[in-house]
């Protein structure tokens, strides 16, 4: 979905607004875009209506720009606020690598995280973290994942004197360069050099 | 006696040149504010309103919120410069009233389940107030909905009809609504054909209610011309 | 802020059953759809207020008390007394209702109540003046939802005009000085009308006057009609969330005159309760 981009039709026909009735119950089935109202299929959004006769399908495809909702697929930066063996709450800070105004608050769980199942989710992952995730689902409470090696811990800071803490040669080892201690994280690739954007 | 100022003339004239179901002019400017999901600015007549979108974003306190839909939370004030006599900017008993029957209206026009959890806000401000304020709040606050991509039902239209002079009028102002015998702010989704908010203050004879009612869907139907205009006006280039 | 309240749980499990034998226009206390519930009330019982009633419509019970005391009348009507009214849910009265100042639901409750008694010029507020535009009397109604078991608008306006009608005035008059003077007299509060709020409920398209507290729950929206004696409509209100149809409020409108008409006999029959 695209977060912040409104579009211009070019075209008259398909251009519906919410309540458009585009046909009834029998004639397809409601999609995304649309629901059902006593017996119709209508429109949930300005959008281009797609009148499948054939698949029987109706759909609309939002033309405005969407509300700012981390939805399932995104790619979501987290301010991890709690650790616990197998889950971590998070707040998410940024949608798509833009920040936004009031966070939301994701859970991840130690059995959606890459490679091997990891029994304590305090070995790679520690409060103050910041951590790029994958929005796995969002109806209700949003879950997070972190698969790919472009997902995993962004920044993170020493857990003794505080300090941002650089990326050392071996792989997920972190060293601060004022106090010395050395950590372990569970990094996305691209660690210490990620850039965020304020929209 | 006190000699009662005519409001409607022989012709059929009202005091600012209308005829009795002519609406004011209406004007919509829509994304008029840079920060909010969506905003409008809705003009009618005098009537200066603005209506914004925040959200869907998460509740707090937590236990506001709602497992199964988003909550509505909706704000309606005046500007203490709105009014002939300055307003105090404590909210009003009107204002805490009228936040409720806004709410209401919208409520079963937002599909609220798509989004659990989460609230929605929606202010309306009346910058500059001149009679049916509610009605026009409303309708902006759909169109405001809409474009902020919040999936909805059906696009609300509102408007007031009133009784002046012994006569069912459309869009009444300022002075029809204080010297008027009665004023029914009604908001109706077209697309769907039903009523969600409906008010009547005054006296109106049980004929001239019917009346009223089917003046004030017609007036509605004007008012959500505009509105499926101004949003085509947006999104539409149209090829010549 | 106005934010949207949680339904309570048992409203989607119930409204199943009602709808069920509604559409056999049966309802769950087996009331008929138009059928309204035992009302009684009792008047004066509060001898330090000037007027009072005390009213229940089946488990619902509103205690009105009217205190009249001077004032000043407004600068837009120099020549009319002012009408007050206020109205408190208990939290006595519910569960659900929280101690406090009145929220949205009180206030919206105050503010029928005070459109139903006004615009039918209920109360003779010409007849309040002393000194135009200087004194006048001012009417404070309290209305107090003693216990809530549904439908409390139409509680509501029936115990307020019932203790307006029951009101006496302790009468002030000027002295050869000018000077404001409490009197002996003692006057009925002039009324010109006998206003009936009728209450709908709705759920699914299906009407029903006087919503009970459990049919109050399940119902997706409520719509009030306020009948002057001689049938004309003096406010209307809509409440809650849903959606009604057009053709359906005028059938209400036509439903709603014959239901006033019952009460308002009733209540001016002066037929008392027994409790």
């Amino acid at each position: 979905m695209n977060n912040n981009k409104e579009k211009i039709l070019e075209n008259l026909e398909l251009f519906v607004v919410p309540g458009e009735r585009l046909g009834s119950i029998e004639e397809g089935i409601s999609e995304f875009g649309t629901y059902e109202d006593e017996g119709n299929v209508r429109a949930a959004y300005i959008g281009r209506a797609t009148i499948d006769k054939e698949q029987k399908k109706f759909s609309v495809l939002p033309i405005t720009k969407m509300p700012i909702y981390p939805y399932k697929g995104q790619s979501v930066i987290a301010k991890i606020t709690s650790v616990q063996n197998t889950l971590a709450v998070a707040q998410i800070i940024a949608i798509e690598g833009e920040f936004i105004n009031k966070s939301f608050t994701g859970l991840l769980h130690s059995s959606r995280i890459r490679g091997r199942y990891e029994k304590n989710l305090r070995r790679i992952i520690k409060p103050g973290d910041l951590v790029r995730c994958k929005v796995i689902s969002s109806e209700g409470t949003i879950h997070l994942g972190i698969s790919g090696n472009f997902f995993g811990v962004i920044e993170a800071n020493c857990s003794i004197c505080g300090r941002i803490l650089k990326k050392i040669g071996r792989r997920n080892q972190l060293r601060c360069d004022n106090c010395g201690n050395v950590e372990i994280r569970l990094l996305a690739s691209d660690y210490g050099v990620v850039k965020v954007s304020k929209k | 006696m006190s000699l009662k100022k005519q409001l409607i003339n022989e012709q059929g004239i009202r005091t600012d040149g209308r005829g009795i179901d002519d609406l004011r002019p209406i004007k919509i400017t829509l994304g008029y504010l840079a920060h909010a999901n969506g905003s409008v600015l809705y003009e009618q007549g005098k009537n200066k309103i603005l209506a914004a979108v925040f959200g869907p974003s998460e509740v707090h306190p937590k236990h506001a919120e709602l497992p199964d839909r988003a909550i509505l939370r909706v704000r309606y004030r005046m500007a203490p410069f709105s009014t002939e006599e300055r307003k105090s900017p404590a909210p009003t008993r009107r204002e805490i009233e009228l936040s409720m029957v806004i709410r209401n209206a919208l409520e079963s026009v937002v599909l609220t389940e798509l989004f659990p959890r989460t609230a929605i806000d929606i202010f309306i401000e009346v910058l500059q107030a001149d009679a049916g304020t509610r009605v026009a709040g409303v309708t902006a606050a759909a169109l405001a909905l809409a474009d902020a991509g919040i999936p909805m039902k059906g696009i609300t239209a509102g408007c007031a009809v009133g009784k002046v002079d012994g006569k069912i009028v459309c869009d009444l102002n300022d002075i029809e609504d204080k010297e008027g015998e009665a004023d029914m702010p009604i908001v109706y989704i077209p697309t769907l054909g039903k009523i969600s908010l409906l008010q009547m203050d005054g006296l109106m004879t049980q004929e001239e209610f019917k009346q009223a009612l089917s003046k004030a869907i017609n007036s509605a139907m004007k008012v959500y011309q505009l509105q499926v205009n101004a949003l085509k006006t947006k999104y539409i280039k149209v090829e010549r | 802020m106005s934010v949207t309240r949680e339904k309570p749980v048992v409203s989607k499990i119930l409204q199943k059953n009602m709808l069920e034998l509604l559409s056999n226009g049966i309802r769950i206390d087996k009331r008929k759809l138009d059928e309204y519930r035992k009302i009684s009330y009792q008047v004066g019982i509060i001898e330090k207020a000037d007027g009072s009633a005390l009213l229940s419509l089946g488990e619902t019970m509103v205690l009105v008390g009217v205190k009249v005391e001077l004032g000043q009348p407004f600068e837009d009507t120099p020549d009319q007394g002012v009408l007050v009214v206020n109205a408190e849910l208990l939290p006595l009265a519910s569960q659900t209702f929280e101690p406090g100042p009145p929220d949205e639901r009180a206030i919206a409750l105050a503010r029928y109540v005070d459109r139903s008694i006004r615009e039918s010029n209920t109360v003779d507020l010409k007849s309040l003046t002393i000194v135009q535009g200087k004194i006048c009397y001012v009417v404070y109604v309290d209305v107090y939802v003693l216990d809530y078991g549904g439908n409390l608008v139409d509680a509501s306006v029936l115990a307020a005009v019932k203790a307006l009608e029951n009101t006496k005035i302790k009468k002030y008059e000027l002295d050869e000085n000018g000077k404001i003077m409490k009197t002996e007299k003692v006057e009925s509060l002039k009324l010109n009308d006998f206003p009936v709020s009728i209450t709908f409920g709705i759920i699914n398209n299906k009407y029903f006057v006087d919503p009970s507290l459990e049919e109050e729950q399940a119902c997706d929206t409520f719509l009030t009609f306020t009948y002057t004696k001689s049938g004309n409509i003096c406010a209307v209100m809509k409440n809650e969330q849903g959606l009604i149809a057009p053709a359906q409020v005028i059938e209400m409108m036509e439903l709603g005159w014959k239901k006033a008409k019952e009460i308002s006999s009733l209540m001016l029959g002066g037929q008392k309760g027994n409790d």
